[in-house]
């Protein structure tokens, strides 16, 4: 929800941000302390419900109707916002559209979400479906037409071709068919409902059957076309109607787009893959299926790819809560679905609580530490939490061994100190985490143009406020200043050597807890960048979004962007458990932009976006055919 | 420390100011709305998953009043902490701890 109202209204929100920032100069605005964030909002909000104590059921009505009242009314909001500070004289040339649009390209989160699917396949395009469509108009109607008028314009067996495969049905389309009716030598005999569904519960097995290395989905409607055939005779042709025809089509395309979005990670369209022939039964009882965003199977789809969003595939899922739960219930799914989508909920329901479980389980750690009490009698926790949070910040193995110790002794000291006082990710945690890297980057081997002026301006502060560190550490003066006297002396030296690459890009990452030291991640050569697009594009993106890195050997590594550090120019990325797997030089991140080696994973529910693929590729066929 | 080529702090607390009572005065209508529409839709909730006694009619004024005092606050955050800015030991965008907590820190200091 709150991510959906930023980007909804990603102008505005960039701009009245942008404006925020520079007139606040010190202090840097983003989505932490932005009054104006949909987070913020949101939280305040909850926050003044709190003392009511409603109940669960009671909360979601009054979140679901401050969606409408609030959020999808904030870009208004943030006009007006933006009015008053263009009024002042803050940045009243700044021209978000042109800052935006490059974002708009790359970010499927940002697709004009507003404006209903069926508005969004048909803009500018009216010439191709029947006059008569509306924006009311219903989604699998609008898909029917389409698939019918391909029909019409080349023969169903060749259209179906061109935008998805052989067809479902051995039967001429675009005729009318009657039970009885002839077709060659062949009487017609349409298959009911129930043999329908008894047919699709004999092809069932084949869908459970996992293979990771298929390059494409099971085709259902090849499956469904082929067992017909079988069943027939030389006397009699089975077949279906055309409008379980249709819907059979329109899943097969579905999960054919589904299997084919780049985002969605193997063994999480494994899963679907085997949900196949229970969503088309559901989808044959209830067009609902297509035509409504909160139905229950679609909401249930989205909610497995959304839980697999940071896995590659890389990962021992065997071993992996989230996925075996997600196992069951898929198998649940197929199993026992029976025509009742309450159970469809349920299983959603279940989905989210184990969840949710599962989160506040990871964060049981960081909880009991919350409480100042518990922290004086969990020294020893505190103090092997401390010691983790600064080894995931070391991702570079190779660092010197003396910036380790210090890190891990001294400044572990510190850090401790900081979490007694504070509690876990306290006021003082995302400056001191930050120091951590800065410390960690004017010690690394790989430099920059500009790096040795950025050294020169940070570290005397840096040197600093480590001193000071060291003090609230307890560590005494004289071992203080003996440390940080030899950890300049290894900061210079570093400043010394060449760099130590200088052909390619090299990033540190961590897959999962296993620090893995430095990767190489596919050779991006150096070159300046022409022009700043993808640098811009690279500068504006915001905290939260989800990005997949290729690595070396084939490995890829899904992460989110947890910090921007721009003293020097880092980015940190987490991953889906907070922790720190990869940290990127701006510049760097731009090159590989640029060099498709990295891509923003969207969040858009999976379904709707493969929906909106079905629609935009029934519809080039459609046009292609009349051109 | 003063915003780059714009206004003083006096005048960026007056500009936040005017942003703040527009947009609490814009978004507190909006979730009158809201709590208007919710009041209705739990009221044809099932009884078993709403609370007898609640009535958001009641407590609207209580919850709005809450609401703004929570947005005001964060935009108040931000002066205040251009204020502070002032004594942080920073180098750039990035401090470690605030001179203030880090001296509480040390007074506090085991």
């Amino acid at each position: 929800m709150i991510s959906h109202a930023r980007n909804c209204d990603i102008s505005e929100y960039l701009s009245f941000t942008t404006r925020l920032d520079t007139m606040l100069h010190g202090t840097r605005i983003d989505e932490s302390n932005n009054p104006m964030d949909p987070e913020q909002i949101g939280e305040t909000f909850k926050e003044a419900l709190r003392p009511l104590g409603m109940t669960a059921t009671e909360l979601l009505v009054t979140y679901r109707k401050f969606n409408q009242s609030v959020f999808h009314k904030l870009e208004d909001v943030l006009t007006e916002a933006d009015g008053i500070l263009i009024d002042n004289n803050i940045l009243p040339d700044l021209d978000m559209a042109a800052r935006s649009r490059s974002e708009l390209q790359n970010k499927r989160s940002a697709r004009p979400q507003k404006i209903d699917p069926t508005d969004r396949a048909f803009t500018a395009e009216s010439s191709v479906v029947e006059s008569g469509l509306g924006s009311d108009q219903q989604i699998l109607s609008v898909m029917q037409k389409l698939i019918h008028r391909v029909s019409d314009n080349a023969g169903r067996q060749q259209a179906q071709d061109a935008v998805a495969g052989p067809a479902v049905a051995a039967v001429p389309g675009g005729a009318v068919l009657q039970p009885g009716m002839m077709i060659g030598n062949q009487k017609l005999e349409l298959v009911a409902s129930d043999q329908l569904l008894t047919l699709l519960n004999q092809l069932q097995p084949t869908f459970d059957a996992e293979d990771s290395n298929a390059e494409q989905a099971q085709n259902l409607s090849e499956s469904v076309g082929s067992l017909l055939q079988e069943q027939s005779s030389t006397g009699t042709l089975r077949a279906i109607d055309r409008q379980s025809s249709d819907i059979i089509n329109l899943v097969t395309f579905l999960y054919e787009e589904i299997w084919i979005d780049m985002t969605v990670p193997i063994p999480i369209k494994e899963l679907i893959g085997r949900t196949q022939i229970t969503v088309l039964k559901i989808a044959l009882e209830d067009s609902g299926f297509f035509d409504t965003v909160a139905h229950p199977a679609r909401a249930f789809l989205n909610e497995l790819a959304s839980a697999g969003l940071s896995w590659t595939g890389s990962e021992k899922l065997g071993q992996d809560p989230v996925y075996l739960k997600m196992q069951e219930l898929v198998t649940r799914f197929v199993r026992d679905f029976a025509g009742d989508t309450g159970l469809v909920e349920a299983l959603l329901e279940d989905l989210i609580a184990f969840e949710n479980e599962y989160a506040d389980a990871n964060e049981e750690k960081e909880q009991k530490l919350l409480d100042e009490d518990e922290r004086k009698h969990r020294l020893e926790e505190v103090e092997q939490y401390a010691l983790d949070k600064i080894e995931e910040r070391i991702l570079d193995k190779d660092i010197s061994p003396f910036v380790q110790s210090f890190l891990k002794n001294h400044f572990h000291k510190f850090v401790v100190q900081v979490v007694l006082r504070e509690g876990p990710g306290g006021i003082s945690w995302r400056p001191v985490m930050n120091t951590i890297d800065v410390l960690l980057w004017t010690v690394s081997t790989e430099k920059q143009e500009g790096d040795l002026r950025r050294f020169a301006k940070v570290n005397p502060r840096l040197l600093l406020n480590l001193g000071k560190a060291l003090e609230v550490a307890g560590i005494e003066k004289s071992e203080a200043e003996e440390s940080l006297g030899k950890l300049k002396s290894v900061q210079e030296a570093c400043f010394e050597t060449p760099p130590a690459v200088s052909d390619e890009d090299v990033t540190s990452i961590a897959v999962g807890n296993e620090k893995t030291g430095l990767v190489k991640s596919a050779a991006v050569h150096q070159e300046p960048l022409s022009d700043d697009e993808h640098l811009q594009e690279v500068s504006n993106y915001p905290i939260g979004i989800w990005l997949e890195f290729e690595g070396g050997a084939e490995q890829t590594v899904r992460c989110t962007l947890a910090a921007k550090i721009d003293t020097i120019g880092k980015y940190v990325f987490v991953n889906g458990q907070g922790v720190k797997v990869i940290e990127k030089s701006k510049m760097g991140l731009a090159r590989e932009l640029k060099a498709g080696t990295v891509k923003v994973i969207y969040e858009t529910p999976l379904i709707d976006r493969a929906m909106e693929s079905v629609i935009a590729k029934l519809r080039d066929a459609a046009q292609e055919q009349t051109a | 420390m003063e915003p780059r080529n714009g206004p003083t702090m006096d005048n960026v607390k007056k500009i936040l100011n005017i942003v703040r009572d527009g947009m609490t005065a814009k978004l507190s209508n909006h979730v009158s709305e809201a709590l208007s529409d919710a009041n209705m839709a739990i009221a044809n909730e099932p009884a078993s998953g709403r609370s007898r006694d609640l009535s958001l009619m009641a407590e609207r004024d209580a919850i709005l009043q809450r609401f703004v005092i929570g947005i005001e606050s964060k935009f108040d955050e931000l002066t205040e902490s251009s204020s502070k800015e002032i004594n942080v030991l920073d180098y750039g965008s990035l401090s470690l701890v605030e001179e203030a907590d880090l001296e509480a820190i040390i007074a506090m200091k085991v």
